[in-house]
């Protein structure tokens, strides 16, 4: 037992025991301090004092976003998963180098953008200039009917869709790992953080901090996506802008989409249309719940799949689901959750939110 | 000076000593190379350590990114980690090495000539927010606000290992690689300076304060 009789105002606000008393956060049953405090009537001013010091100096929480959070650990996981690591002094270099990367991007672009149809127009002319093979040469252009896959050569992987062309910086790995695409192509890239490989469309820029991930940007449609399958991905407008912090910028997540429509001149996130499930469930072996509160299968579909899930928690906390939803996909799955517990969801920027009335 | 120095274990600890018992399960069987007790290690920790970086470094993304490495660091060595005692402990001092070294190799990159174990630490106390919510212009809300910048950022931090993250002394002195008697000396000296700053909140404004404490109470 501690000496609580000489204990000083001091004393008593530094014990985690009376601090707990103080700030009620003891269970009620552990009547310790108020028997204490009534028989040692002496120490009761002290006491006093220490507790309304307790309650006045609480430190502060610093607000914390819970999907910041998840992101953060799922971004982990998926790391261990491909292990790969990078290493710290890669990953700073990388941070310098990026911002760099987007500053130059911007004006690189600016002044290339130039000269870019131009230099493909007297490559269409010109059938010498793009042979395709990875020796170096700057432009792939896929005129037959299948999907092409060639490796780039820092290793790089892409499959460009029928009628669709990439071409290559000249530069390409010097400094950065630079492509200009016009059509539709897959990417599996390698990691290298020293050299962020972006990839140029006529709107948009896709900066790749080593990842896979789809760009549609055919000239003739509506809009452009870019749609990631794993790692992280960082999208914006590739006007010149002479200022990068006015620059929209957005950053995807697996199974998060980008879409740029023309017409509205405008970036947008959304989810993909089939989301791959990236993690086992938690909690739940295999999605099989067995009354289990809608709270907890929430979880476990946002920690699968990458996204966040909006509800009414206060309203919806006597829903629960007895349903075993293995192989369907997500958006299958939550129609048969909303269906369940009678409520609806929609998808807004990027998120699901569901809309309930509860449950009886 | 506290006249009992001895570490008793407080007995209201059982909830975090539970979630170092189960911290510690998962901790054998990550290193045995379980990814979903890795998995779980993570929802159990990084919130933790997150706030705890955050208040010793602004740059938010910064500490994510040591954060991500201290945890891909320790998967990708886990056949090397051996058994920890005291996993929160442990975790904390890892991260706080971890920061201070990547703040180190940072500062270098940027300015080469600089290079200090420079760190700040951000602890705000209820009763400071209570005032400038409830908009007390006081001139003594001024001298208050003065008065607390007065404590050292590792008293602050003392305080915050204390009071936020509920760690007996010997923890902290290992966490914060000072001898026992300086943490000691830091919270007690840290401590007056709150203690006094008190006495003349009481005097000064004492129908906010009177307010202040009855108001919440009043929310138990």
């Amino acid at each position: 037992m501690k000496k609580y009789e000489n204990y000083e105002v001091e004393d008593f606000i530094q014990d985690l025991y009376f601090r707990q008393w103080a700030l009620d956060a003891l269970p009620p049953q552990d009547t310790f301090w108020k028997t204490w405090q009534d028989t040692h009537p002496e120490q009761h001013e002290k006491i006093e004092e220490a507790r309304a010091l307790v309650i006045a100096y609480q430190l502060e929480a610093i607000p914390e976003d819970s999907s910041e959070i998840q992101l953060a650990i799922e971004a982990i996981l998926l790391d261990t998963k491909k292990g790969t690591f990078p290493g710290f002094f890669q990953h700073t270099w990388f941070k310098v180098a990026a911002s760099v990367a987007v500053l130059m991007g911007v004006f690189y672009f600016g002044s290339r953008s130039m000269n870019w149809y131009p230099l493909e127009k007297a490559a269409a002319t010109n059938p010498s200039a793009r042979v395709s093979d990875a020796s170096g040469l700057p432009e792939k252009f896929n005129q037959s009917s299948v999907v092409q896959e060639f490796t780039l050569s820092d290793g790089s992987k892409v499959l460009l869709d029928p009628n669709s062309r990439l071409r290559i910086s000249e530069e390409f790995g010097q400094t950065r790992r630079e492509v200009f695409l016009d059509g539709d192509a897959s990417f599996d890239i390698v990691k290298n953080p020293q050299k962020p490989f972006l990839v140029y469309t006529e709107k948009l820029v896709t900066k790749v901090l080593g990842t896979s991930f789809r760009v549609t940007a055919k000239a003739e449609n509506q809009s452009v996506y870019v749609s990631v399958t794993s790692g992280k991905v960082t999208v914006y407008k590739s006007r010149a802008n002479p200022n990068p912090a006015l620059s929209e910028e957005i950053i995807l997540t697996p199974n998060q989409q980008a879409v740029y429509v023309k017409s509205d001149d405008k970036l947008i996130k959304t989810i993909v249309e089939n989301p791959r499930q990236l993690h086992k469930p938690l909690t739940s072996a295999n999605f099989a719940y067995n009354e289990t509160p809608i709270s907890q299968v929430f979880a476990d579909l946002e920690m699968s799949y990458g996204v966040r899930i909006y509800y009414d928690e206060v309203l919806m906390k006597e829903c629960n689901l007895t349903a075993t939803l293995a192989n369907e996909p997500l958006f299958i799955k939550l129609a048969l959750i909303c269906e369940t517990i009678q409520a609806s969801y929609e998808l807004i920027d990027g998120q699901i939110v569901v809309n309930g009335r509860g449950c009886p | 000076m506290p006249k009992s120095k001895s570490i008793v274990q407080s007995p209201v600890k059982t909830s975090a000593i539970l979630q170092d018992a189960a911290g510690q399960t998962l901790w054998q069987s990550f290193r045995a190379g379980n990814s979903d007790a890795f998995a779980q290690l993570l929802h159990l920790y990084y919130p933790m350590l997150l706030n705890y970086g955050v208040r010793l470094s602004p740059d938010r993304e910064f500490v994510k990114d040591c954060l991500h490495d201290l945890f891909l660091e320790f998967w990708n060595k886990k056949e090397k980690l051996s058994d920890i005692e005291n996993l929160k402990s442990y975790l904390l001092l890892s991260f706080r090495r971890k920061l201070f070294r990547e703040t180190r190799r940072l500062k270098w990159f940027r300015e080469a000539n600089e290079v200090t174990e420079d760190y700040t630490m951000e602890v705000q106390f209820t009763i400071e927010s209570y005032l400038i919510n409830n908009e007390v212009q006081h001139e003594y809300l001024k001298k208050l606000k003065l008065n607390l910048e007065k404590l050292s950022k590792r008293q602050r931090e003392v305080i915050y290992l204390r009071f936020y993250q509920e760690m007996e002394y010997d923890e902290i002195s290992a966490i914060m690689e000072i001898n026992y008697h300086s943490v000691v000396n830091l919270i007690y000296e840290a401590l007056k300076l709150l203690r006094k700053n008190w006495f003349l909140l009481l005097f000064l404004v004492s129908p906010y304060v009177l307010d202040f404490t009855t108001s919440f109470k009043q929310l138990f």
